[in-house]
């Protein structure tokens, strides 16, 4: 498993946990590891936030991704049985949906991008012409 | 599909497991940004101004303090005057606040708790020259796990705790150039390269009560460089520097200094006293990014209060100020924007006063009073649990930190965040167990 993949999973703890604290009782995560993006929903089929908890999640959930708090702090997240660190989740990913109603209850959708591998540098040529780094048999 | 924008500022809520008031980050980012760069100009300003503006003076001061041994306690004012010290400060921080910007790091909570963390430690141990081989160690370590240096960057400014190193190996050790400079270099490359992951990992440690984590991190690589030292019979000269008196001069610059904060944050902290209840709720544990999760606004000014609050306990206690001392309330200033608040910084200062009133100490000796404004790392213990066990970490603190200094014999300039999260991490555990028995009891 790479650390993407267990990044994302710890989001994912940390949104059911933020839904079992606030009351919800019927959670459903469910993940979709992508090449180019991953993304982790989160549903409580049958529990509304209402108005106020609503727009205090979403406040939370808005600011932008931080790698240099995420890759750092991150460890932290997932990790806690007494507080939520929903905040500190919210710097390690981007938040595409986030709705509660009565009727169709509480759906949360993150998404991570994927880190695409650099494309391998062209190798440098030897003072003889040779490519560095490699060996030139067969 | 994006969310809809949400009110950015909701009422806080004290219950521990409610989210509470939340400000608008992309929308501070550039306040923060400006912050971040005008407070060293105003450092550097007023070092100048210290000198009167005589650069040769100046330069002069700068080369004593570059080449004086740097293990605690080396107040630079005490060695090389008023105005060197500040423009070396103003020089060191507003390095670390470029490099952040330069990075496109979010400025937000914890840039504003490093530039003046920085600021602050460049008054008693980091200095222009010290402070780069640590840095390039964590860019070596991120060049070496292929990821981006910008994701270890906080690492990499809080490390430059160990900056002391560089300079001892530099010119303690009686090398001759440029082969001191080459095993300085060595040695603050070597001590960042092994940084990010033990801070990652002892961040688990202490569960995010204590806030200087690259203080512990720090405190054990300098434990084993020192034993390694200690081992082959070399002694670590330096240290026992200590300013006197400044009063008159610096009190009422820190008073313009910390007032300007407050009114900064006033005149750009629309829906101010939300932000601030929703500041003053929070246990303050990592991470609490307060500019981000309140606004600027409120955050200026809470970093504002809190240095007040610091700087009315230094002349209340009696104690000198200068470059440690100066240095503390820079810090806790800066990690006001990052988890300390007047609720969770007070009960742990009082322990530190109550433990040195009662021992043998007295509060306005050098180790006390550090001990109550660095303490102050241990602020989420009395946010989460409450103001007695704040004051019981405050001090635990105290006795702890005045002994914990010969592990690392002052090669780590954030003694106070090594003592910090060894309290942290013994006190924790049994805070909880308390915690939940009584939240069992309470069902």
């Amino acid at each position: 498993m790479d650390a993407e993949t267990v990044q994302l999973m710890r989001v994912g703890e940390e949104l059911l946990k933020y839904l079992y604290l606030e009351g919800a009782r019927e959670v459903r995560l469910s993940f979709d590891f992508g090449e180019e993006r991953s993304s982790c929903l989160a549903e409580a089929p049958h529990f509304n936030l209402g108005p106020e908890r609503l727009a205090a999640l979403r406040a939370t959930l808005k600011g932008p991704r931080q790698p240099e708090l995420s890759e750092y702090y991150g460890a932290l997240v997932g990790k806690r049985v007494d507080a939520s660190e929903l905040a500190l989740a919210s710097t390690m990913v981007e938040t595409e949906l986030i709705v509660s109603d009565p009727e169709r209850g509480t759906r949360i959708l993150v998404s991570r991008a994927r880190p695409q591998p650099q494309a391998e540098k062209p190798r440098r040529r030897g003072l003889f012409g040779r490519k560095k780094g490699g060996s030139s048999g067969p | 599909m994006h969310p809809e924008q949400a009110p950015a500022i909701i009422k806080a809520v004290r219950t521990p497991f409610r989210f509470r008031a939340v400000g608008s980050l992309p929308e501070d980012s550039p306040l923060v940004g400006r912050v971040l760069v005008v407070y060293p100009l105003v450092f550097l300003v007023f070092g100048l101004a210290l000198a009167r503006f005589d650069l040769a003076a100046v330069a002069r001061g700068l080369a004593t303090l570059v080449r004086e041994p740097d293990v605690l306690i080396n107040d630079y004012l005490a060695k090389a005057g008023l105005g060197a010290p500040f423009v070396n400060a103003g020089l060191c921080s507003l390095a670390a606040a470029l490099i952040l910007l330069a990075l496109r790091v979010v400025p937000s909570g914890p840039a504003l708790a490093v530039v003046f963390t920085v600021a602050g430690f460049s008054l008693f141990g980091k200095n222009i020259y010290n402070i780069w081989p640590v840095i390039a160690g964590v860019w070596l370590h991120a060049q070496a796990v292929r990821r981006p240096f910008s994701e270890f960057v906080i690492v990499a400014l809080f490390g430059t705790a160990l900056a002391p190193l560089v300079s001892e190996v530099s010119f303690g050790f009686g090398l001759a150039a440029p082969w001191n400079y080459v095993a300085g270099a060595a040695a603050g490359i070597a001590a960042g390269f092994f940084l990010p992951p033990l801070a990652t990992h002892l961040l688990q440690l202490h569960q995010g009560y204590n806030l200087y984590n690259v203080g512990l991190t720090a405190g054990f690589i300098g434990t084993v460089v020192m034993s390694v030292f200690r081992a082959a019979g070399i002694e670590i000269p330096g240290g026992g520097a200590w300013a006197k008196g400044n009063g008159g001069v610096f009190i009422p610059v820190l008073v313009v200094f910390f007032s300007s904060l407050i009114a900064l944050g006033a005149i750009y902290g629309p829906r101010l006293g939300d932000g601030l209840r929703g500041i003053i709720a929070s246990t303050g544990r990592l991470v609490s990014d307060f500019p981000r999760s309140f606004g600027i606004g409120p955050a200026l000014v809470n970093m504002g209060v809190v240095g007040f609050l610091g700087l009315s306990y230094v002349v209340i206690v009696g104690g000198d100020l200068n470059g440690p001392t100066i240095g503390g309330l820079l810090t806790m200033c800066g990690f006001s924007a990052f988890g300390k608040q007047p609720r969770n910084v007070l009960p742990v200062m009082a322990g530190v006063w109550i433990a040195a009133t009662l021992s043998r100490y007295s509060p306005s000796d050098e180790g006390p009073l550090l001990a109550a404004l660095f303490g102050t790392c241990l602020a989420p213990i009395a946010g989460r649990y409450g103001p007695l066990a704040g004051m019981l970490a405050g001090a635990l603190h105290l006795v702890i930190v005045v002994n914990v200094g010969y592990l690392h014999g002052g090669l780590n300039l954030y003694n106070n965040g090594f003592s910090g999260g060894l309290v942290a991490g013994m006190l924790t555990p049994f805070l909880e167990a308390l915690s939940e028995r009584r939240r069992n009891r309470g069902r």
